[in-house]
Parts: structure tokens; sequence; C-alpha cells
């Protein structure tokens, strides 16, 4: 019973230990972002690695969560007789909810864990140290492109992914069920709003932040060697996909309207 | 004769992680254009006394001071110049493993220095050629043996022409000969750009030829300072166990 308590009181404490040290690292990313220098060289490095590397994920992952989607929401509607609303069942889903979420979630896996790899990798062989003593501030070089690089780029896949997904619904409705593509693409089209579509880029814009911050403070606070680094990347990917789960309620809530 | 002002001065610095208490109350004084050598065995924070020296640690007690300011209380512009006039070579020499030994040395270069890319290109290369690595601007530090990564550290650490360099265990983990050509470097920049520095070592041979003075760091403190000759000689029983190497004695393994 004390066992349980005891690693009750860990998990809680490793939880706003992590959320504490993330918050700090965000403040302090602001606070140097008013005064130069700006690395705008390692800023477009990280749009490629994030953004473009991470396309043929977000690819694979809007097609088959927009076909899923359709699918299960054609089994659903029938038994109604509504088959019509499929279109835009799945496109208020795709584009509040699963390709702004999914995407996140699979840049996380991708792109956070690299980043907390690589700045952990950093930390124990010293190179963060010799940033330091070469009077570069780690924050500003290391921290600071890559947040403005995934907050940037999560949007543009996200906004893909939209229409990927939407593609995605209508192989399903059009092939398998043979439906009408009009009927499909036009009640996407009519029940979308230009807040439907910004919601899920705003949120994904979030998460990105999310995911670097997380990537990046995990990676700051690697101790002792290879398994070190194996721990921070765990715990990048766990932590940065709850932040991403978490706060997705919490921005829903707060940009519907 | 009076006593040089000391360029580089720690004054009581102690220092704790957690609970182990690495550094309690140490005291060293450095002067301008001197060769200081910290030694003690291993886990007896001689790392953590030279990162305090560049600010990269914050003392829990006690001052550092470099040419008259206390490094711990500087704004960091002001901190960020005192480091663009110091020089550190790591350990493992903390290439950064994503650029070129070219990179690597331009590094600063490119970020203190209003320099062309031409100037850059011929100052990486002559400070290469020092440290005799010419032409290794396009090789990567995984392509490098410890020796070279060692060299390639240094080159990086005195592109900017530092007036202070801190090396950190500059010889460990290389054979006899390639230890002496550290050694030699190490020598040739203090006579060529009349650096002060603070090694910090375990390799005796090393110490003694590189050093004008020693320190010897035992139990959180300075134990002895003196010359080589002196430290040689010195009658106390930890110097002596530590010089000689012998297991047995007044130093216990920790």
């Amino acid at each position: 019973m004390t066992a349980l308590i005891e690693g009750l009181g860990r998990f809680v404490i490793v939880v706003f230990e992590d959320a504490g040290r993330t918050w700090i690292l965000f403040m302090k990313s602001v606070v140097t972002l008013r005064r130069p220098p700006y690395y705008i060289r390692a800023c477009f490095e990280q749009m490629l690695e994030v953004g473009v590397r991470s396309l043929p994920i977000v690819v694979v992952t809007a097609i088959f969560s927009g076909s899923v989607f359709a699918l299960q929401t054609w089994q659903g509607f029938e038994r109604y007789g509504t088959t019509s609303f499929v279109g835009p069942v799945v496109a208020l889903a795709i584009t509040r909810e699963l390709v702004p979420v999914l995407a996140s979630l699979m840049v996380s896996g991708r792109a956070g864990s690299a980043m907390a790899a690589e700045i952990g990798t950093m930390v124990v062989t010293e190179q963060v140290d010799a940033l330091r003593t070469m009077a570069v501030d780690p924050i500003e070089y290391l921290v600071v492109p890559r947040l403005i690089a995934t907050a940037f780029m999560l949007p543009v896949l996200v906004m893909i992914g939209d229409l990927l997904g939407l593609w995605g619904g209508s192989l399903v409705v059009v092939n398998l069920y043979q439906s009408s593509p009009i009927t499909y693409w036009e009640g996407a089209w009519n029940i979308l709003t230009y807040d439907d579509v910004t919601s899920g880029l705003i949120k994904s814009a979030v998460f990105g932040l999310l995911i670097a911050l997380f990537g990046c403070q995990t990676g700051f606070h690697t101790r002792g060697g290879a398994q070190g680094v194996g721990r921070a990347t765990t715990r990048a990917v766990v932590s940065g996909s709850m932040a991403i789960l978490i706060s997705n309620f919490f921005l829903t809530k707060l940009l519907l309207r | 004769m009076a006593e040089p002002p000391d360029f580089i001065r720690v004054e009581g610095l102690y220092k704790a992680f957690g609970k182990v208490e690495v550094l309690k109350g140490a005291d060293l004084a450095v002067a301008k254009g001197e060769s200081m050598v910290v030694i003690g065995g291993s886990g007896t924070g001689k790392s953590v006394l030279v990162k305090h020296i560049i600010g990269l640690l914050h003392p829990d007690a006690g001052t550092v001071s470099v040419d008259g300011r206390q490094v711990g209380s500087l704004k960091r512009t002001e901190l960020s110049d005192l480091r663009r006039r110091m020089g550190m070579l790591f350990q493992y020499a903390a290439l950064f493993d994503s650029m070129t030994v070219g990179e690597n040395v331009a590094f600063a270069l490119r970020r203190h220095t209003k320099m062309s890319e031409a100037e850059v290109r011929e100052r990486v290369a002559e400070v290469l050629g020092m440290v005799g690595l010419s032409g290794a601007q396009e090789k990567w530090p995984a392509e490098l043996s410890g020796g070279m990564k060692k060299r390639a550290g240094l080159a990086r650490a005195i592109a900017l022409g530092p007036e202070i360099m801190l090396y950190d265990e500059p010889t460990t983990g290389l054979d006899p000969i390639l230890a002496d050509q550290i050694n030699e470097l190490i020598l040739d920049f203090r006579e060529r750009l009349n650096v002060t520095s603070v090694a910090i070592t375990h390799d005796m041979i090393s110490a003694y030829k590189i050093a004008d003075r020693i320190a010897m760091l035992h139990d959180g403190r300075i134990e002895e300072v003196g010359t080589p000759e002196q430290i040689q000689n010195s009658d106390n029983p930890v110097i002596q166990q530590f010089i000689h190497g012998r297991a047995e004695g007044p130093i216990t393994a920790q």
C-alpha cells in the first residue's frame, strides 16, 4: 500500500517537474527572442527536418484516418439511411480533430524524439558546454529554431493532411460504397467554415510548440551516457504526447464558438 | 619581488551536487601569462573547478574572478565578452559532430567576428596548421582518432586568439607520444600567443612539462601550490602519494 502511494507520489512529482521545466524553457526562449542573434539558417534546417521529412508519415496518417473514419460513419449512418451526411461529418472530424491530433502525435514520435536524442547527446558529450564557452547561448542556437520551425511547419503539414484526409474518405465512399463523389465533396465543402479549418491549424501550431519544447527540455536534462539519452527520448515522446492530448481538450473548448 | 596581480582568482569556492560536496573552500590564484596545472585524483572536482572559471557552473559559496571581474555576477553580455577571451579544450574534445572539422573551427569566428568568408577560411587553415591538422577541414569528427579530435578541439579553442586557455585533461587517453605532442602544442601557444592557462590533469609527466606552478586538489581544497620542483620535493604525504602513484597513503580511493 505504501509502495502504491509512493509510486503515485513520484509520478505526480515527475509530471509537475516536467511541466515546470518545460514552462521555464518556454519563458527563456521567449525572452531570447527580443534580442539578436537570430539563427535563421538553423531555423530553415529544422523546417526541413521537422516539416519536409515528416511529410511521408503525415500523408499516410491522414489518408488512412480519413478512410477509416468514412468507413465507420458510413456503417453507422446507413442504419438511419443518412449516408449523405458522411461527407460533412468526415470533413468536420478531419479538419477539427483527426488530422491535427494524429499528425501531431506522429510528428512528436518522429521529431520530438529526435530533438531529445540530439540535444541529449550534445549534453552528455559536453557539446552544449562547448557552445556556452564559445559565447553562444544554447537556447538561442538550439531551442528557438526548433520551436519556430515546429510551430510553423506543423500547421503546414496539417493543411496538406486535411486535403488528403478528405480524399482518403472519398476513396472509401466512392470506390467501396459506389456513392456519388459529388454528394461527398459538396457535403464536405458546404459544411466547412473558415473556423473549422483554422481551429485545427491553431491547435496544431500549439502542438508543434509543445513537441519541440518537450523534445528540447528532456534533451537538456539528460543525465548519464547512452542510457540517459534513451530515457530522455522516451520521456520526450510520452510527455509530449500527453501534453498534446490534454491541451487538445482545453484548446478545443476555447476555440469552439 | 612584488606579487604579480592575480589574473584568475578563486576564493573559498564551495560547490555541492545534491549531497555530494565536491569543492569545500578551494583557493587558487593564477598570474597573467602563467601556466597553472591543477592535479588531483579522479572525481576530486578538478573539472568542476575549471568550469567555474568560464562560468559553466555557479558557486554555492565563494567567488571566482577573472581579470578583476567576478564571473558569477556578470550580466549575460559581459559574460559573453569574457568568454570570447577564453578558450576551453574539453576532455573528449566536444567537437560538434553535426559539423565538419572546418565548420567546428570556424564556428566562433563566424559568430563573433566580422571576418569575410575568405578570411575565415584562411584563419581556419592557419590554426589547423598550428595543431598539425592541415587539410582536415572537410573531415567529420567521427572520422578522427582520439588524438586528432583533441587537436581539432584545440584548433577550435584558439581560433579567436584567446588570452586564457582552460584545458580539461588534455593528455588523458592518449598514447605517450601523442600526449607529448599535445604538451608541445600547449607550450607553443604559451610562447606564441602568451596565454594564461589553467590545465587539469592527473598525468604527472604532462604536469611537469607544461606547468609554471602546480596546485594539488585534495578533498575539495587546494592542498599545496608550488613550482614543479617544489611539488616534487614536498614533504606533504598527500602530494608524495599522488605524484608517485602509490596505493598506500593518506588518500583513499572513493
